[in-house]
């Protein structure tokens, strides 16, 4: 019982960072009808940013990091999206998708040349902490992910529903044309999209990061769960994301505890042939807006 | 296809291009022995290579209008194919390169019908998945395909003539004579079937699938119709390519053949047959010009795909057509 | 009975587009259809032309339930359809528009289209000059090889409509044909639909808001109002309605 257990909470926290990761995904395509295909790398130099900054500023609290690469993705996401993603919006959807597809070549493959191939590790307070409780080792590490993760989708709810500009987001993923008759600057709200994106890939970059081995190459996979999660929760459907990915991690975990790690990757892959063959608007049915 | 014009006046420009055609084929037919370098020539077996896996690619992506990032798999099942039969096999090549165009064909029905409900941005991603899952088995289904090792010592091409016995393609001029043949085989019949009455539809459900539907047109039938062509000539080219270079290695499925293919398309100009070919030579012969680190390299191919998409969406052709618009008797200057 | 619609009914989100309408059009007639906006006309027609599924009722075309047939089927049984919106390929000529309503009724193999055999060359030349006799008819000869999204709103109205006549249908759906034009090309429409159903073999139901081309040109009239047929009859019974009249008008 206890590895079951044990398995569930390793597969929150997975599910955490998949959560993190597949909300801004499905944010930025339910608002701006883009798919990000560089979602994945932006978490990876966010991974990377955080390493760095661990190492240049070793007296920074951790928590403070957290913040500082947050705000540092937040800002590359409006910039990405102030250079690239504004050019475009009035484009068709085979545009965006090529753009953000190149991006992802070229974030990966930069970061292959300037970085080189060898996986950086970071560490943090808690990565050697843990605790058991009826059996099951909670990792310290993987209980912050999996905290501040079920915070930030509580604050990103209230942002949606009840401030201004997370109006105007839900507006415009509903309407375009009518949220711009009624005022709402598109291009704004597009950077604003990209920021919160991408804040949430710094989130995830420095939570997650000292976790695993940070490495160019990270992004690839994490993108196609992303999408898997996307899919499965539907396009644009926030909730049904955060639910998916959760979903996706636990039996990930499962399936690593009690069959093989080495096929967990098919796992997700299979649940997304799935999905796509038989539920192909989703698990959660189709839903208008964010 | 946007409405041109009919005979007359035209015909003299027709037969000029004609007339062009077969100078420039011969000039490229010749090359290898007027250039004596074996460099030169791997590069115009490359410029063909790309360019085919370009054609086969934008019949779904330019034509269809189906933006398709796992066509590359086809091109990978059909060098696999070609392999497995030749070597363990002991599947005469003519027979193996016919089963490597129609095992991919078969595939493409099967991904087909499977992902082309999806929605488009579902179809994308579908396919990506797809490409990805070929990569998986050609790295751990070991029995079948070597794993990551591959496969090597793949027969050249050959043919059994009975009472002439065997004709090879041993050297690289051979091989190169041989990719042109098909590469020209390939663009008549591409050119042919988008004129046609198949071609038509093609566009049209491009343009509106609803529309095209209301119309008689049977939308999932031209679907299947199209990815089975596309696929089978990728799965050719996948063959030729296996043969030509002897080896085989699951990096055919990998991420930076499905960058040029997108970089031959678009930087080349979908829709555009002579914009691909075009687009082909460019993606062969410019690296070769910067040499670069592979990771520096796929950096400028994103860089030129993304400059492209956003700047210049309409690629080389889109240049071409520009500049001969300028031009007295031009095909464009009709209304 | 070219056409029997019977208890057909739709539904979107708990919303009763139809509810249980059932019609019938007789052979070589003009039937108007007409309603307060929202009534379901458009619904109606897109369940009979196949691009909604309805979720209740049966549609007979011919004697033969066509009722969930896809819509290229229904377009290869005879139904030809125009929109509220005008829907034409504009990057594609006009005569490649007008062919390619014809090219699936005679479909050739993947090898003659290749090879472009006799017989094929032989369907693709005549398909064209039906087109250009349509297009004269219509008196769009000269814009044949003229990109349709060149042709002015009128004349793609007109141009929809030649698009429909191509492969000779039995039945055809005009969808508010003489919206947004100018009275001219009312005119010219109306002409050309007397002419085509003087000449055809030819059903048309006509779904219109401008009650002088209903009275016009429709035999009979059938009312729709939120989903429900209310009223049927001639045209000049249909005027005198009480029912029809609130509808449009409230008590």
């Amino acid at each position: 019982m206890s590895i079951f257990l044990q398995q569930v909470f390793n597969g929150l926290s997975i599910g955490a960072l998949y959560a993190l990761v597949s909300v801004g995904l499905t944010l930025i395509f339910g608002v701006l009808e883009v798919v990000n295909f560089a979602h994945g790398q932006f978490f990876m130099l966010a991974s990377f940013c955080a390493f760095f900054l661990s190492v240049l500023l070793p007296r920074v609290p951790y928590p403070l990091l957290i913040l500082l690469t947050s705000i540092a993705m937040g800002i590359f996401g409006g910039l990405y999206a102030w250079l690239v993603i504004c050019r475009l919006i009035e484009r068709s959807w085979k545009v965006s998708l090529l753009a953000t597809l190149a991006t992802s070549i070229i974030m990966t493959n930069l970061a292959i040349f300037v970085w080189g191939a060898v996986p950086r590790i970071m560490t943090t307070p808690f990565i050697y902490r843990n605790f058991s409780v009826a059996g099951v080792s909670f990792n310290l590490q993987r209980v912050i992910i999996l905290g501040v993760a079920l915070l930030s989708f509580f604050l990103l709810q209230l942002f949606i529903q009840k401030t201004k500009p997370g109006k105007a987001m839900r507006a415009i993923s509903q309407n375009r044309e009518a949220s711009s008759v009624v005022g709402i600057r598109i291009e704004k709200m597009a950077l604003l999209t990209f920021v919160v994106g991408a804040g949430l890939c710094g989130l995830s970059g420095a939570l997650v990061g000292p976790v695993v081995n940070i490495y160019p190459n990270m992004g690839y996979m994490l993108n196609l769960k992303a999408f898997a999660v996307v899919i499965m929760g539907g396009f644009g459907n926030v909730k049904g994301a955060v639910y998916s990915a959760f979903i996706l991690g636990v039996a990930e975990a499962l399936a690593a505890g009690y069959i093989t790690t080495d096929y967990v990757d098919a796992i997700s892959f299979g649940l997304l042939i799935l999905v796509l063959l038989f539920m192909p608007h989703g698990l959660f049915g189709k839903k208008v807006g964010i | 296809m946007n409405g041109e014009g009919k005979g007359g006046p035209l015909r003299n420009v027709r037969f000029g291009a004609i007339g062009v055609f077969v100078a420039f084929s011969t000039l490229l037919w010749v090359l290898p022995y007027l250039v004596q370098s074996s460099y030169v020539t791997h590069i115009l077996i490359l410029a063909a290579m790309y360019s085919l896996l370009g054609l086969s690619a934008d019949l779904i992506i330019g034509h269809l209008g189906f933006l398709t990032f796992g066509h590359v798999a086809f091109f990978g099942i059909g060098a696999y194919t070609l392999a497995i039969l030749t070597t363990s096999c002991q599947v005469p090549y003519p027979f193996a390169f016919l089963a490597a165009g129609l095992l991919s064909g078969a595939l493409s029905i099967l991904l087909g019908v499977a992902s082309f409900r999806l929605s488009y941005h579902s179809f994308a991603i579908g396919t990506l998945g797809f490409a990805m899952i070929a990569q998986l088995v050609a790295r751990n289904w070991i029995a079948l395909t070597n794993g990551p090792m591959g496969l090597v010592r793949i027969p050249k091409a050959a043919l059994q003539i009975p009472g002439l016995g065997e004709i090879t393609a041993k050297s690289t001029t051979a091989n190169w004579h041989l990719i042109f043949v098909f590469l020209i085989i390939v663009v008549f019949f591409i050119r042919r079937l988008l004129r046609a009455r198949i071609g038509r539809a093609m566009h049209a459900i491009r343009e509106n699938e609803t529309l095209a539907s209301t119309l008689g047109v049977f939308p999932l039938r031209y679907k299947l119709l199209t990815l089975f062509v596309g696929a089978m000539i990728a799965g050719f080219t996948g063959a030729y390519n296996a043969s030509f270079l002897s080896v085989v290695a699951p990096d055919m499925f990998a991420l930076e053949w499905t960058t040029i293919m997108l970089i031959v398309v678009f930087v080349g100009g979908e829709g555009s047959v002579r914009g691909i070919i075009l687009g082909g030579i460019c993606v062969a012969v410019v690296p070769e010009l910067l040499r670069m680190v592979p990771s520096l390299r796929m950096v400028l191919y994103g860089l030129i795909l993304l400059l492209m998409i956003v700047f210049r969406p309409d690629g080389i052709e889109g240049i071409v057509q520009t500049y001969m618009q300028n031009l007295p008797f031009s095909k464009k200057g009709h209304p | 009975m070219i056409l029997s619609i019977r208890d057909l009914s739709k539904s979107f989100s708990g919303v009763k587009a139809l509810d249980e309408v059932t019609l019938e059009v007789k052979d070589r007639e003009i039937l108007g259809l007409i309603g307060p906006n929202g009534s379901g006309k458009t619904t109606l027609f897109n369940c009979i032309t196949g691009l909604y599924d309805p979720d209740g009722g049966a549609v007979f075309f011919k004697g033969k339930e066509i009722t969930n047939y896809p819509p290229h089927k229904i377009a290869l049984q005879g139904i030809s359809r125009t929109f509220q919106i005008i829907r034409v390929f504009p990057r594609l000529s006009v005569m490649e528009n007008m062919v390619l309503a014809l090219q699936e009724f005679e479909r050739f193999g993947f090898f003659a289209n290749i090879v472009r055999t006799r017989a094929y060359r032989k369907a693709e030349k005549q398909a064209e000059e039906r087109a250009l006799a349509l297009l004269a008819k219509v008196g769009l000869h000269g814009f044949a090889w003229k990109a349709a999204g060149h042709l002015s709103h009128g004349q793609r109205k007109i141009l929809e409509i030649a698009i429909s006549l191509m492969p000779n249908p039995r039945l055809l759906l005009l969808d508010e044909p003489m919206a947004a034009i100018n009275p001219k090309t009312i005119e010219d429409l109306k002409q050309i639909i007397k002419e085509i159903h003087r000449e055809w073999e030819l059903s048309v139901v006509l779904v219109e808001h401008n009650i002088g081309v209903v009275m016009d040109l429709c035999h009979r009239v059938v009312v729709l109002d939120s989903g429900r047929k209310i009223a049927e009859g001639s045209p000049e019974d249909i005027r005198k309605d009480e029912t029809v009249i609130e509808a449009y008008f409230g008590k």
